[in-house]
């Protein structure tokens, strides 16, 4: 009888899940021994997983670059410091001096430049949101928004006044205790989804590993 | 070492040059950005495969082998390096097939934990956490709040929690014009739900903001040192 | 004057008239082998051998001689049989025979003189003047009304029912007179095994030529058959020997005329057909057809099939001049019967129907659905046409509005029934169509617009960031009273074990290094303060030198050292199943370091002293994480958290992330045991600690920052508020 070989995948995936699912529940020795080396494979395949996304990386860009698309030179550049950088650390490690010059010169300032990007970028979006929509849920969210800023951040007088001690303490209000109520019942939403989405592939209805 | 410490200053330029590139973005979309960009990805993603390399794949494959020879190629070493050929052949089309399976390994290991997980790691305590706090006899641990005052926090956080997961239930009915609506409590309570969701987010935005201003004022900070440090000497 | 009806056109025409002066057809059907009208009986062939004639004869002696002949001997049975078949066949019953053919044979009645005709064309004029010079007066004979040409053939039968009597025989079926030439074939044309007629050279000089032209309609109208008219006077004539049965009544055939009947076939010639005696040497005659009377041209009537090689002329006389057709010699002999005089009782009697069939041949026809009963209006009430042609001609065939008029059709017709959603899709599709079809003008390039807000803003945002920075102003305060969550997180600090070294993760992104190192600066230099030995991993690949410039920065002041005093444990790729391996057994997950002092010769931080007795999660002093993301913070709690025991987690968090972990903490039995999150937290712990760190050098422009933001905030709030009651007001 001939086997398709989705169902053995299928059957690995539900055979594997089920053993580390047990060992949530089931401290019993043979079970922790089995899942804690399912786990190692599965660790070890995320790093190699890791490589081949970073070669299908090279691949794009190599092909723009040789077919010369529309924004080669940036693959170029990008291909450049990915090779520049791959190599160094293959060759000196990833915790040598010139990989860490490069994260702390290149890599890091870049990446924290555009997480600055971010604080105009939410002033501007909160400036249109108030200008253009008028709805109470827009409303809701601008409003407790701009109640936290007020708590958060110093103000320019009076810091340690009356007033400002009153939004500090609607901002903890609002964070504590509202929003808290809100974070619970999006945890738990997610918490189920999460679930729901596991036991799909558990159970094989969802097989996102390929036929 | 030493070389690399004398190029310190080269390597703050660099920042600074790579941080005004960024900024660049507020006038507009521009080259200098686009440029800082793919630098960026491209050295992020050359670091992650070094570092890949090293802290795993060797420790795990190579370093057995090397160390111990063939006769280290026992049941725990021989899987492991098969599943990772198996994967390799996902590169390309012809031969995927095989890689699906260790890639439902993966699968398969990641959706048990996320599902226990969930289950033993947020969906029990939190629902035993909501239910606790309907103690009348219970105290905040943080603030140190009671009776009243503390009944109506609870009050809100379950009417927060309730309604939001209320939301997020579609379910619903179809009615003699075949429209799917939901009970009118229903509706009412999940549109509660939606404003404590929009309320939550809303707290967020304002984190976010404050975290992104912490970071921007950083950059600034880096930026204006650097010049002090040209002119002031 | 009387008048007679065409069988055809329903026109009424003189009572003499033998052809329609309107279509030409026949207004007295010619009997076969009986007199011709208006042919006198001394130009009748004195010697008819044609066997129509025979028979005709043989049919009017019938009635006299009702005995049938007796059979032929050695004749066949069959042809007996036939014979006496033939003799009893019916005949129309009395009062079923249609008026025309009682009108052959007695005409009818005289009708009121017509009232004036409309104005008719010329060409039709000319051809009733030809007609009226034709029309030959009434036929000498005086019908016989009473006697049933049928009745005379027929024997009545004792005890049967006698037959129903037949109309006189109609001219065509009349035996012809004597001397009327009856028709002869031309010599040598009849067949061998029919009795040859007498060859007579004037016959054959008289036989005319065969037309030319292939076919030409004849020149005189052919008789209708079966008409039935009065039946001529029994010729003197013996009786054809037919071999009927005397008992039965005699066929309705023609009489036989009065010439000897001829032998047919010869006897001689065809042994097997036994032949009556008298019929034997008759010589076979074609029947006699009976002309009308008078020798009348017959109208013109172009032929429809030209010669071969000639030029179709319509109009054209040369060939078609009816003088110059040479009819055969049968053919010209044959005298129209003379038309007998109506009934005087008969006057009164309504005009023939040409529709109007006699029920036993109604009886015959296949379909009716053909021919419907039409009934023929009278000629007052018909309609005259109007157009063409046929202008001013009674009933005639309108052409309109029939032809002019498309009709339409009742079942299935072409009606649609369309209904909205039907009518709406059509048009759909005939709009996606036309979409298709239409060409898109060149896109016109874009305006660009100027980002006006997001120029100014940034512009605000960057001088109030940098202001305080560069002038000292505006001067924000530091933080005296920080968040309520800050003095249980400074405890849990102060709580934790000496020499036990806490687990410091670290996943935050590179881009947050700028706010968290700020907010995990005084937690660190804490935890530096009180000598605590601090062991790093990560589940990203950055972590690693991230926790290397947190603890140099927090360190190297105060002479902490790698691997004495902390430790990287590397980096562990997975993401929940990383941390739950690293839950389970730390030492084989990570099994290499991060930037190792070299005195560790094995790659691996384990061996360190500072991590000598740490095998498993919980032998750690606390797991503090510090991270940027809900998601990571939510895998940690459940995955590790199972797996500490009394180990404390505690998360440093970005201020994004604080409401996602909180319902993790605010609890009675909390997963997570502390949070320091944000800057205005950090501040406030290096407040504490008393040792200004990043968190108070950025304090000014953070706090510029936010208010700027706060600013925009409410002037946008401000504005939209104000467009609104404007908008409104105008509305």
């Amino acid at each position: 009888m001939r086997v398709r070989a989705s169902l053995i995948w299928a059957a690995v995936a539900s055979a594997v899940g089920l053993i580390v699912l047990l060992g949530f529940f089931f401290e019993i020795e043979a079970l922790r021994l089995a899942r804690q080396i399912l786990v190692d494979w599965a660790v070890l395949l995320a790093a190699w997983a890791l490589m081949l996304g970073l070669l299908n990386l090279l691949g794009v860009h190599w092909s723009k670059v040789s077919q010369q698309e529309k924004g080669w030179p940036y693959s170029a550049v990008l291909l450049l410091f990915f090779l520049v950088t791959l190599i160094l650390g293959l060759l000196f490690g990833p915790d040598s001096p010139v990989i860490l010059f490069l994260f702390n010169n290149v890599q890091l300032p870049i990446e924290a430049s555009l997480m600055a990007l971010l604080a105009v970028t939410l002033t501007v979006a909160g400036f249109r949101v108030v200008t253009r929509r008028r709805d109470l849920v827009s409303l809701v969210f601008v409003g407790v928004g701009f109640l936290v800023l007020l708590g958060t951040g110093p103000w320019v007088i009076g810091s340690e006044g009356v007033l400002n001690t009153f939004f500090r303490d609607v901002r903890n209000w609002l964070a504590q205790v509202w929003a808290a109520g809100g974070a619970r019942g999006i945890l738990l939403g997610v918490a189920l989804g999460a679930i729901a989405t596991g036991l799909r592939v558990l159970l094989a209805a969802d097989r996102p590993y390929g036929e | 070492m030493s070389n690399i410490a004398s190029l310190q200053p080269l390597g703050t330029l660099l920042a600074a040059l790579l941080t005004m590139m960024v900024l660049s973005y507020l006038v507009g979309d521009n080259v200098l950005f686009r440029l800082a960009v793919h630098i960026f990805v491209g050295m992020a993603a050359g670091y992650a495969g070094s570092i890949a390399v090293h802290n795993v794949l060797i420790p795990r494959l190579i370093t057995p082998v090397v160390s111990g020879g063939l006769g280290a190629f026992n049941s725990l070493l021989i899987v492991p390096w098969l599943l990772v050929l198996m994967l390799s052949l996902k590169a390309w089309r012809s031969t995927a097939g095989p890689g699906s399976l260790p890639v439902a390994l993966m699968v398969g290991v990641g959706a048990a934990l996320v599902v226990g997980g969930a289950v033993t790691g947020t969906l029990v305590p939190q629902t035993i956490a909501a239910m606790d706090s309907l103690d009348p006899r219970a105290v905040t641990p943080l603030t140190g709040e009671t009776g009243l005052e503390r009944m109506l926090n609870v009050v809100v956080l379950l009417a927060g929690t309730i309604s939001t997961l209320v939301y997020f239930q579609f379910t619903a009915r179809r009615d003699a014009t075949g429209q799917a609506t939901r009970s009118r409590l229903a509706t009412w309570v999940a549109y509660v739900g939606r404003l404590f969701i929009a309320l939550t987010f809303g707290v967020m935005y304002a984190g976010g903001l404050a975290a992104a201003m912490a970071v921007l004022a950083e950059r600034v900070q880096f930026l204006l040192s650097l010049v002090f440090s040209f002119f002031g000497g | 004057m009387a008048e007679i009806r065409c069988p055809m056109c329903s026109q009424a025409n003189p009572e003499e008239a033998e052809v329609c002066a309107f279509c030409s057809a026949r207004l007295r059907p010619l009997l076969a082998g009986g007199p011709a009208e208006g042919i006198p009986p001394s130009e009748a062939e004195p010697e008819e051998t044609d066997w129509l004639s025979r028979i005709r004869q043989e049919a009017v002696r019938g009635q006299a001689e009702p005995t049938p002949p007796p059979p032929e001997e050695g004749g066949p049975d069959w042809l007996s049989r036939l014979r006496r078949a033939e003799a009893e066949e019916e005949g129309p019953p009395k009062g079923e025979v249609p008026a025309w053919v009682s009108d052959a044979v007695e005409p009818a009645p005289p009708q009121p003189a017509a009232p004036a005709e409309p104005e008719v064309p010329d060409w039709l004029a000319r051809v009733r003047e030809r007609k009226a010079a034709e029309d030959v007066p009434a036929e000498e004979s005086a019908p016989e009304p009473e006697e049933d040409w049928l009745s005379r053939l027929r024997v009545p039968q004792e005890g049967q029912v006698p037959p129903r009597e037949a109309p006189p025989l109609p001219e065509i079926l009349r035996p012809p007179d004597e001397g009327t030439p009856a028709i002869k074939p031309p010599p040598a044309s009849l067949p061998s095994w029919l009795p040859q007629p007498p060859v007579e050279e004037e016959a054959a000089e008289e036989s005319p030529a065969l037309p030319s032209t292939p076919w030409e309609p004849p020149s005189r109208p052919i008789a209708v058959p079966f008409s039935r008219g009065k039946a001529a006077p029994p010729p003197e004539k013996p009786a054809p020997a037919w071999p009927s049965e005397p008992e039965t009544p005699t066929p309705a055939w023609p009489p036989a005329p009065a010439t000897p009947a001829s032998a047919w076939p010869p006897a001689g010639e065809s042994p097997s057909i036994a032949v009556p005696p008298s019929r034997a040497g008759a010589a076979p005659e074609p029947p006699a057809l009976v002309e009308p009377a008078g020798p009348e041209p017959l109208p013109h009537t172009p032929a429809l099939l030209p010669e071969e090689g000639l030029p179709f002329v319509p109009g054209e006389a040369a060939d078609f001049d009816i003088d110059s057709i040479k009819l055969p010699e049968w053919l010209s002999e044959a005298k129209p019967a003379a038309a007998p005089p109506k009934p005087q009782a008969e006057e009164q009697g309504v005009n023939l129907a040409p529709a109007t069939l006699p029920a036993w041949l109604e009886a015959m026809r296949p379909m009716e659905t053909f021919r419907p009963v039409v009934e023929i209006q009278p000629e007052e009430e018909q309609l005259v046409e109007a157009a063409g042609p046929l202008a001013g001609l009674r009933g005639v065939l309108l052409a309109e509005p029939v032809v002019a008029i498309p009709r339409q059709r009742d079942v299935g017709s072409a009606r649609l029934d369309v209904t909205e959603r039907q009518y709406a899709h059509a048009e759909f599709l005939h709009r996606m169509v036309q979409e298709e079809e239409r060409e898109l003008p060149p896109a016109a390039p874009g305006r660009r617009r100027i980002p006006l807000v997001r120029w100014v803003l940034s512009l605000v945002l960057l001088l109030g960031v940098a202001l305080p920075m560069t002038a000292g102003l505006p001067a924000f305060a530091l933080p005296v009273l920080g968040p309520p969550d800050l003095n249980p997180f400074i405890g849990r600090i102060n709580a934790l074990p000496v020499e036990r070294p806490a687990l410091l993760v670290i996943d935050y992104e590179p881009g947050y290094s700028g706010e968290l190192e700020a907010v995990a600066g005084p937690m660190l230099d804490h935890m530096i303060s009180r000598g605590l030995r601090i062991a790093t991993v990560s589940t990203r690949p950055s972590g690693p030198p991230l926790a290397e410039r947190l603890l140099v920065r927090a360190g190297v002041a105060v002479g902490y050292q790698n691997g004495r005093d902390y430790l990287h444990l590397g980096f562990l790729p997975g993401g929940p199943a990383a941390v739950q391996l690293f839950a389970e057994d730390p030492r084989q997950a990570v099994p290499h370091g991060y930037l190792l002092p070299a005195e560790l010769t094995s790659r691996s931080g384990w061996e360190s002293s500072m991590l000598s007795g740490v095998t498993a999660l919980s032998d750690f002093g606390a797991v503090i994480l510090i991270t940027s993301g809900a998601e990571t913070a939510r895998t940690w709690i459940e995955q590790a958290s199972p797996r500490l025991g009394e180990v404390p987690l505690l998360m440093v968090l970005s201020a994004g992330v604080e409401p996602m972990v909180r319902p993790y903490y605010e609890t009675l039995n909390p997963q997570v045991d502390a949070i320091l999150a944000g800057l205005p937290a950090a501040a406030a712990y290096e407040n504490a600690n008393g040792r200004p760190g990043g968190a108070q050098s950025i304090w000014g422009g953070f706090g510029s920052g936010l208010f700027v933001a706060e600013l925009a905030l409410a002037l946008g709030a401000g504005y939209g508020l104000l467009t609104a009651l404007l908008a409104r007001r105008r509305a």
